[in-house]
């Protein structure tokens, strides 16, 4: 590059030649290392999203297939299949949004029922009792599965 | 932008159609061929206005790194040299934007502290390297992009988000200073951009 006349209001001033400056030969190599680590982790958030995404959607028809059928084959409700369905979509509530305080009755009295359930079953209950456990612990995590939802979309807002 | 067909910082260089295709679909030889064209041209614009080695290189590695995955969406629409000098421009004046307070200051109060030059006098040809580093560095950015690199005073208000008179200012207080400067006997700075 010539010289520069540079003008500004009656200012002037004359500009030798700026130099030519190389960069450093190894720039072209760290370009290139970062663009790799960079495409890596790309592929890693991909395949963390699909993993994500594949999960919530088999936790998602596994448990709405049990919800679908809760019934055995005398059209009695299958207390048991709703709770285990319940219970993974509690989980899976869990795990998507931020931890948050459950109803404490609502728990410690799902803690009592499973120690029931432990029971009856360590005795040889008859099915009346079994199932009668198994309703009240669906519907202890119904409510600990809506209070649950309702955190999230709190914590949302 | 007028186009100055700057051969100093390159940007004016053509880029055959057969490279760019390869580069859009990945091929890292073509990028290669890409930086052996045009990375000193970006290295020497940011290292003008940044006034730094360092500084200019983590910004050629920026521009490069937004280049591989911009350039499927280029059309040809400017010369792909155009191109690439604006996505430079955004990222220094990003940059300056992100330090604006200390560079403004800093550098200003440096430029304060020391008047240079060689001694030749007002008419004298002056070492441009060392008189642009004594500038501030949003002044240096003005007049380096507006006098080297023929961006006009409309194009330096839509980069910089001010108006024209902004520019037209900050040109004049700057060609002030190095004509100060340059009446001023001082020290020289060394350009740190020979290897």
């Amino acid at each position: 590059m010539s010289e520069s006349q540079l003008t500004s209001d009656g200012n002037s001033v004359r500009l030798g030649e700026l130099p030519i400056a190389e960069p450093s030969p190894d720039l072209w190599g760290r370009i290139t290392h970062a663009h790799q680590v960079a495409l890596r982790r790309a592929r890693r958030r991909r395949l963390a999203l699909w993993s994500g995404s594949a999960i919530a959607l088999v936790a998602a028809l596994v448990g709405a297939s049990a919800l679908r059928a809760p019934t055995n084959p005398g059209g009695e409700v299958d207390w048991q299949a709703r709770a285990q369905a319940l219970e993974l979509q509690l989980r899976e509530a869990a795990t998507a949004g931020r931890p948050g305080a459950l109803p404490a009755e609502a728990y410690s009295e799902l803690v009592r029922v499973d120690r029931a359930l432990q029971a009856a079953y360590d005795e040889g209950a008859e099915h009346p009792r079994v199932t009668a456990l198994w309703k009240r612990r669906s519907e202890l995590l119904n409510t600990l599965l809506q209070a649950r939802r309702e955190n999230v979309e709190i914590t949302r807002i | 932008m007028k186009d100055i067909g700057d051969p100093a910082t390159g940007f004016a260089q053509r880029v055959d159609a057969m490279t760019l295709a390869r580069a859009q679909s990945g091929d890292m030889q073509a990028f290669a061929a890409l930086y052996s064209c045009f990375g000193r041209p970006c290295f020497n614009l940011a290292l003008r206005i940044l006034g730094n080695r360092a500084g200019a290189e983590d910004l050629v590695q920026e521009v490069f790194l937004k280049m591989f995955g911009a350039i499927r969406g280029y059309r040809g629409d400017a010369p792909f040299g155009s191109w690439l000098k604006r996505m430079t421009v955004n990222a220094i004046i990003d940059q300056l934007r992100a330090q604006r307070r200390d560079s403004d200051v800093d550098a200003g109060d440096a430029a304060a502290a020391q008047p240079a030059s060689d001694g030749d006098g007002a008419a004298a040809r002056v070492d441009a390297w060392s008189l642009l580093q004594r500038l501030p560095v949003r002044a240096r950015a003005v007049l380096v992009l507006h006098e080297f690199e023929g961006y006009t005073h409309t194009e330096l208000a839509a980069l910089f988000g001010q108006s024209e008179s902004y520019s037209k200012s900050i040109l004049a207080r700057a060609v002030k200073r190095l004509s100060e400067l340059v009446a001023t006997p001082a020290e020289t700075t060394p350009c740190p951009n020979r290897n």
